[in-house]
């Protein structure tokens, strides 16, 4: 029975034994772990002043130092790898715009980016002591803008909008004894229209396009005058007899009117003419028909001339003149090509029908660009 | 007795010997034969030309089938084919024959020798073709390669792999024609530089973008429609610019500079640098706090265009942004 025990006891401490052993690992290996780490502070964005510099970043690692790399994509920013660091040097910066780069610090596929800036040489552009908000005025006749622009870029952009055709870039002329001073200058058309118009003129430079100024070109709104007309300046090729003088047209009352032949015929369109004192270089016209329904012009040309005797047409009108007893109508501004003092209304066309054929007319009135 | 036996032992040791015969597996396995790589419909179109490079090389894949390699060399030899090309345009374009898909010109490639030998135990012998000038082809077109077995020339060769259409794909690092690239409109306004019409639009879509060479792209201008694309001609001659993407800029070297050009008849006008449309192409890495990267191709665009010249123009300053995976381009 003793022996009994006994054996039991051995083999279960055999068996123990064995337990034991058997939770033991079949092998033992010595990893490694190889790490690269760039702690945050070193991660965070560098800045270099106009002048350059150095910088440093730490690597925590456990790799050899030639089994990790850094590099730079700037040819202006070096790195330089060290045990446990990263020696960055950035040179001077002679632009006037700030650049930045970067710096990869890597080991296999881990890889950490810092990114670097450096500033650059303050610049300055100014339209007249201002980066935007300079107003120039102009009349609405033909012209000349200058502004001083000063800079120490090189101004070399002047950006005119679509929009602003009517300004043109004239010369640019550097001032004696004042190396960052130019004279700009601009050429503005006349303003046809009855509202005044608006552009504005940018100056920009190649050195640093971000540095911009402006300034607004505000042109007047076309101001028409009468033009004062005598009868003595008046004729026509088919003045009615019986009726309608043509010093009705400019007497300012409109129950008396004009009457073109109705009593006769000619070959020739009916119109009437004024010689004006001063030769102009354009006119809006204006009148009032008669305050009855028939011989109300429809096609018309308007005729001018230098001489009297060489017609030039500066606009036929075939749409939108009115048939209406008393009626008026006021053209658009009519520019000529060359300066003229002989003006015709040539009636083509009545609401009668074809010309040669009479029309007739209450009032009428010739404006001018007001200089 | 004795004789029976005898002829017992006879009979067992023949059944012996005879049992101890392998069994001829050769009848049941597949054949050596000589066939020309492609997919089902007889196009090989898995590889895409790099316009970066002067000349780039793809290849033409002869493989021998079979259930093991073969123990002795095949002789294989290719000659032009023509009837697969006429097949693919029947079958997908019918009448539609300005649609047909061309045959690359001799102009843009060589093939040094069209003779090569698969060697015993190897399973296939690529054919070396040489891309060159492909900058010059239409990126709408499609091209292809249409080469056969010359039955003359080579060894054992399977009749329904004899021919290939290889198509030529072209790429660059900023599109492929191998699939749709879009860049998509961000922070962008068109305006129509009109007085009386004022028109302002901020386009929030796509443009797909095609590569021309290796440093060049189509895109349409502005936000005008690209329309269906098998209709889209016209439209792309008429309202598509070319972007040439150039040296790095002095100020950010993950920015290059670009020019702007149309593509045909387009009235464009490359204007300067604005505010960040700045006539650039710009590798924009944005990171988060938590160290995440997200990387985007962008385009970052300034001209005015018109397309007609008495219209007014259409101010274009245009952010195209594609996202990206570094790594999976290494790939």
């Amino acid at each position: 029975m003793r022996q009994n025990i006994v054996l039991i006891v051995l083999i279960g401490v055999i068996i123990s034994a064995l337990g034991f052993t058997s939770c033991a690992p079949d092998y033992q290996t010595e990893f490694e772990v190889k790490t690269l780490v760039v702690p945050d502070k070193s991660l965070s964005p560098i800045v270099f002043p106009i002048e350059g510099g150095s910088a440093v970043a730490e690597v925590i690692t456990n790799v050899e130092l030639s089994k990790w790399s850094t590099s730079s994509n700037a040819a202006w920013l070096t790195v330089e790898k060290r045990e446990g660091q990263v020696d960055i040097q950035a040179t001077r910066n002679d632009t006037y715009a700030p650049r930045v780069g970067r710096i990869t610090i890597e080991y296999g596929h881990q890889a950490y980016y810092i990114n670097v800036t450096q500033e650059c040489k303050s610049s300055f552009m100014l339209v007249e002591g201002k980066v935007e908000g300079v107003v120039k005025s102009v009349s609405s006749v033909a012209g000349t803008v200058e502004v001083t622009v000063r800079s120490n870029l090189n101004v070399d952009h002047v950006l005119i909008p679509d929009t602003a055709a009517f300004i043109q870039l004239e010369s640019i002329k550097n001032v004696a004894g004042k190396a960052d001073e130019k004279r700009v200058t601009f050429k503005v058309a006349q303003n046809m229209a009855r509202n005044p118009r608006y552009g504005t003129v940018t100056f920009q430079s190649s050195e640093n396009y971000a540095q911009m100024a402006s300034f607004v070109i505000v042109q007047e709104e076309m101001v028409m005058v009468k033009i004062p007309l005598r009868v003595d300046m008046l004729s026509s090729n088919a003045q009615e007899p019986r009726e309608g003088p043509i010093a009705n047209l400019i007497d300012g009352n409109p129950s008396t009117f004009f009457h073109s032949l109705w009593s006769g015929s000619i070959s020739e369109m009916h119109y009437f003419q004024i010689v004006l004192d001063e030769p102009i270089d354009g006119c809006v016209f204006w009148y009032q028909n008669r305050n009855n329904s028939n011989g109300k012009a429809q096609n018309v040309s308007i005729m001018v001339s230098a001489n009297g005797t060489e017609w030039t047409e500066l606009i036929r009108i075939t749409s939108g003149l009115p048939t209406g007893a008393g009626s008026t109508y006021e053209s658009a501004y009519l520019a000529a090509k060359a300066p003229f003092k002989y003006f015709r209304f040539v009636v083509n066309a009545t609401n009668d029908g074809q010309g040669p054929r009479f029309f007739n007319m209450a009032e009428f009135a010739l404006y001018r660009i007001k200089e | 007795m004795k004789n029976n036996i005898i002829l017992a032992c006879l009979v067992l040791g023949f059944a012996l010997t005879t049992a101890c015969e392998s069994y001829d597996f050769e009848q049941e396995q597949y054949k050596n034969e000589v066939g020309l790589l492609s997919n089902s419909q007889m196009i090989y179109d898995r590889q895409v030309a790099d316009l970066s490079k002067d000349t780039d090389t793809i290849y033409l894949v002869a493989a021998l089938s079979g259930t093991r390699p073969s123990d002795q060399d095949f002789k294989v030899t290719l000659m032009r084919g023509d009837s697969l090309i006429k097949a693919y345009n029947k079958s997908n374009f019918d009448i539609e024959t300005n649609r047909y898909a061309r045959l690359l010109s001799e102009r843009y490639y060589t093939i040094p020798s069209l003779e090569a030998v698969i060697p015993a135990g190897q399973m296939q012998v690529k054919i070396p073709v040489y891309l060159r000038n492909l900058g010059e082809i239409s990126p709408d077109s499609i091209y292809f390669l249409d080469y056969q077995i010359d039955p003359l020339n080579t060894d054992v060769f399977n009749l329904k792999k004899k021919e290939v259409l290889l198509r030529i794909y072209k790429s660059n690092e900023f599109s492929t024609t191998r699939r749709n690239v879009y860049y998509n409109y961000t922070s962008s306004f068109v305006t129509l530089l009109d007085l009386n019409n004022p028109l302002v639009r901020r386009p929030t879509s796509t443009n797909q973008v095609f590569p021309l060479a290796g440093n060049s792209v189509r895109m349409m201008a502005g936000d005008e429609n690209l329309g269906e694309y098998k209709t889209a001609l016209n439209r792309i001659n008429e309202r598509s610019i070319v972007v040439t993407i150039g040296k790095q800029t002095a100020m950010n070297p993950l920015a290059r500079e670009v020019t702007i050009t149309p593509y045909k008849s387009l009235d464009v006008v490359q204007l300067t640098p604005f505010e960040m449309y700045d006539n650039t192409f710009l590798i924009n890495i944005i990171s988060t706090p938590d160290g995440r990267r997200t990387y985007y191709k962008e385009f970052r665009l300034h001209y005015k265009y018109r397309l007609k010249s008495t219209d007014p123009y259409r101010e274009v300053k245009a952010v195209l942004r594609m996202e990206y995976s570094p790594r999976a381009e290494l790939l």
